[in-house]
């Protein structure tokens, strides 16, 4: 009988915790995947210059600027190691400029953004590359 | 026992800790510099100075300056100076370096003198403070200056 009663108590202290480590899960800490907002892809002269809007709840640990012609292949490859850009939940305003000289990068091709969040999560925007616009041009 | 050790498991200290807010960067009861449209000469000092702000504690910052030849903006920016005709840079200003908070501080008095190179192209400017509080939340703050020879 003793040995039953034991039992029955141990079962229920099995139960307790089981539950207690379910309600305690961190299940709501999952951050959402980063989010890209891509202003401009503009070529002047020699450089690419590249403006977005970045949110990531689960902190930046990544971000790669490709750029592909219309036939698919990548022309650049730039990974951007600046820290003010890395580790941060959100860049307002990030600018780059990308060395495109004798790359062969023209309007149309396309720009492609990467951000990878410290869990792992990726998130891509893309946008046609833009030639400069000379202001004296418009007149 | 049983219930200390739930209570402690479900405890939601980190939770109601947790920076929601991005730090601020201000010009409270100080004359702050730069400012937009404020013009310096190359050679000169700009002696930048701001206060930082956050509800939690502050990370560190960075200075930014590069050229407004192409007369692009930032989002921050709001006011709007005269600038100089569009132009190709030969050799512009590049200036980009971060800078420590010391640990647990909510105010922040930020003062770093930077020289102007004598030899860089003159004209239009941007000098870009990005704020960057414990949490990794960032605030960005987008001055437009003016390099004169």
């Amino acid at each position: 009988m003793k040995k039953i009663i034991n039992m029955s108590l141990m079962m229920a202290l099995i139960t307790i915790f089981t539950l207690s480590f379910t309600a305690c899960s961190n299940d709501d800490d999952k951050q959402p995947a980063p989010q890209i907002t891509l202003h401009e892809a503009n070529i002047e002269g020699d450089i690419l210059c590249v403006q977005a809007d970045v949110v990531a709840k689960g902190r930046t640990t990544a971000i790669l600027l490709t750029i592909a012609g219309k036939d698919g292949n990548v022309k650049v490859a730039y990974p951007v190691t600046d820290s003010k850009y890395i580790g941060v939940l959100n860049i307002d305003g990030f600018h780059v400029h990308v060395d495109i000289n004798g790359k062969n990068v023209e309007e149309g091709d396309v720009l492609k953004m990467t951000v990878t969040d410290a869990e792992g999560q990726t998130a891509n925007a893309q946008k046609a590359i833009t030639a400069e616009e000379d202001e004296d041009d418009e007149d | 026992m049983l219930l200390c050790a739930l209570s402690a498991c479900c405890s939601n200290d980190d939770e109601m800790q947790k920076d929601m807010q991005q730090p601020v960067i201000s010009d409270q009861g100080i004359t702050a510099n730069p400012i937009d449209c404020q013009q310096y000469h190359r050679g000169d000092i700009i002696p930048f100075h701001y206060v930082m702000t956050d509800d939690q504690e502050l990370g560190n910052y960075n200075i930014e300056i590069h050229n407004n030849f192409d007369h692009h903006t930032h989002s921050t920016t709001a006011a709007e100076c005269s600038v100089d005709a569009q132009k190709q840079p030969q050799n512009p200003w590049v200036y980009n370096r971060d800078y420590t908070i010391p640990a647990g501080l909510h105010q922040y008095d930020a003062r770093v003198d930077i020289q102007i190179p004598a030899d860089i192209d003159p004209g239009d400017y941007h000098f870009m403070i990005r704020l960057t509080d414990r949490a990794g939340w960032q605030q960005l703050h987008a001055v437009a200056v003016k390099i004169l020879e």
